[in-house]
């Protein structure tokens, strides 16, 4: 049989696949299940622009309470989560890119950096954010580094590796500032896909970690180990990997977790014993960096809701994480045993990503 | 059952649910020809029709809508972090419903889409619309937004690695 032949054949059995299914959208008319879900983010926009105005009204309450109130301290909204700002995308699916913004850990101060890309990390002193040069990508522009301000303003473009095709994406800043340890990809030849390294200074002496599909390495606190997920063909269910570990000393790698157990996501404790990630179905799991003592986190989330992308608070006392229900996605956190479910925006995103604390 | 003879032409006076319900199970069919998985591929198809209503003032006046549609989820199926973030987000609305998740597609030529999901972007988005819509080197090049030359390239760059990867005859 010729390819077109067997193309055609192949093409057919996928249309025999989806009308054997036509009318069951997860067990739904597909337009009734359309529908609902069109609802509930126009419902979900309505409550959290409500939301920002009551919000307003707090704080000019606040200021007013302040310039002529008595001087007693008024209650924070959540008083036990640190003080503190977080790094967050809002994905736009039209472009495929997400928008980055800071917000403040009571999810009133918000700050659109006016930037957009697939990632965003901050440098390990809190004074930079790295991130990729995805919208300036095409023809002869690879994707690169991009260190910009936390107030938007692009830093420097790291593009000292002249190898226009290597593409250099999400990463990490290693603890000492030196190196950014990061994913590396060519769409057209995936032998040259894994883990790279290079120097931050100027984005050259690359080193390449690892070969696989890998991605979002996090540099471990002590600045000698990363954590990643690696994808693999045939791995259930879909989108999800492994957890490893890399030693970027001699780039010894280690699966940790199970296949199948991790989407993409990692992030290391400020002490470097734990790491933690996303299990399907929206469950968060820590590990030790050995895949010793893999556990849950025992919080339980609302029904019908799921969480991705934990991120360690910087005292080691809460994770972060992306929490998706009825469609929309806010930024929570919690304690390590599940208490303190707290949450944190109220925005009308309907999928949040990466969010990350900024370092103290 | 669908009608399969125009697929992305419109209709006069057309609302958005009849762009909806003639045009889904094409775009569920292209979502899982490129991503290999039957609900991460009706998640992208609804991704894509949200999408497309809220930019249904400025669509609806177009010549093609279901190009536009397609356009659309083909980006979203080939990108490959976004698919993972998609597929993540997936996971995570089904929760706890398990058991209503749709049968992953393990009938048919397995091997000829792993195949065609391996090729690079644009060269798996071209083969896909060509096969499996039954589109031209032209119609391709409207669904995609690039030019028809681009569009042969890719095509015959695809068939060759495809050819090359199944071990079999490219030409009749």
């Amino acid at each position: 049989m010729n390819l077109d032949d067997r193309a055609r054949r192949a093409a057919g059995d996928i249309r025999r696949e989806v009308d054997d299914h036509e009318g069951a959208s997860f067990g739904q008319d597909p337009f009734d299940r359309f529908e609902r879900s069109l609802e509930r983010k126009t419902r979900n926009q309505r409550v959290a622009a409500g939301l920002v105005a009551i919000g307003l009204i707090a704080v000019s309450a606040v200021v007013l309470a302040r310039a002529f109130g008595t001087g007693e301290e008024l209650t924070p909204a959540t008083p036990t989560l640190p003080s503190g700002s977080i790094l967050y995308g809002e994905w736009d699916e039209q472009i495929s890119q997400a928008s980055w913004r800071v917000v403040s850990t009571d999810g009133v101060e918000l700050v659109d950096l006016g930037w957009v890309a697939t990632c965003g990390q901050w440098f390990p002193d809190g004074t930079r954010i790295l991130t990729s040069s995805d919208a300036d990508r095409g023809p002869g522009r690879p994707l690169r580094p991009v260190v910009i301000d936390p107030a938007g303003s692009v830093v420097e473009v790291l593009d000292g590796t002249a190898d226009p095709d290597l593409e250099l994406g999400c990463g990490a800043v290693t603890p000492d500032g030196s190196r950014i340890v990061l994913e590396g990809f060519n769409e057209a030849d995936p032998s040259r896909n894994g883990i790279y390294s290079i120097r931050t200074s100027d984005g050259g002496d690359l080193e390449r970690l690892t070969r696989g599909t890998d991605c979002c390495p996090q540099v471990s606190p002590d600045g000698t180990l990363a954590a990643f997920m690696r994808a693999k063909p045939g791995v259930q269910p879909a989108g999800a990997g492994a957890v490893f570990v890399v030693d970027l000393g001699s780039g010894r790698a280690m699966r940790i977790t199970p296949w199948g157990s991790a989407f993409i996501g990692t992030s290391w404790s400020p002490d470097g014993t734990w790491i933690a990630f996303q299990r399907p179905y929206g469950r968060l799991y820590v590990v030790h960096p050995d895949g010793t003592d893999l556990h849950e986190v025992p919080v339980e989330l609302p029904p019908g809701s799921g969480g991705s992308e934990p991120t360690w608070s910087p005292d080691g006392e809460w994770l972060l994480f992306v929490l998706t229900r009825d469609g929309a996605s806010n930024l929570y956190a919690v304690r390590l045993d599940g208490t303190g479910l707290t949450q944190i925006t109220t925005s009308e995103a309907t999928e949040m990503v990466g969010p990350v604390w900024r370092p103290l | 059952m669908r009608d399969r003879a125009d697929p992305i032409s419109p209709v006069e006076g057309w609302t958005f649910e009849d762009l909806f319900r003639k045009e889904y199970g094409s775009v569920v069919a292209l979502a899982l020809a490129l991503s290999g998985s039957r609900w991460v591929a009706e998640e992208l198809a609804q991704e894509a029709f949200i999408t497309t209503h809220r930019n249904w003032a400025k669509i609806a006046r177009y010549d093609q809508p279901g190009a536009w549609v397609r356009r659309v989820v083909t980006n979203l199926a080939t990108s490959t972090l976004r698919r993972r973030i998609v597929e993540a987000k997936a996971l995570v609305r089904l929760g706890n419903r398990e058991r209503d998740r749709p049968a992953e597609a393990a009938s048919g030529d397995v091997e000829f889409w792993d195949a065609v999901r391996s090729l690079p972007r644009r060269q798996a988005q071209v083969v896909a619309l060509h096969y499996l819509e039954d589109l031209t080197v032209a119609e391709v090049a409207g669904v995609l937004e690039i030019a028809p030359g681009t569009v042969k390239k890719h095509l015959y760059d695809g068939r060759k690695a495809l050819a090359r990867r199944l071990n079999t005859e490219e030409d009749a």
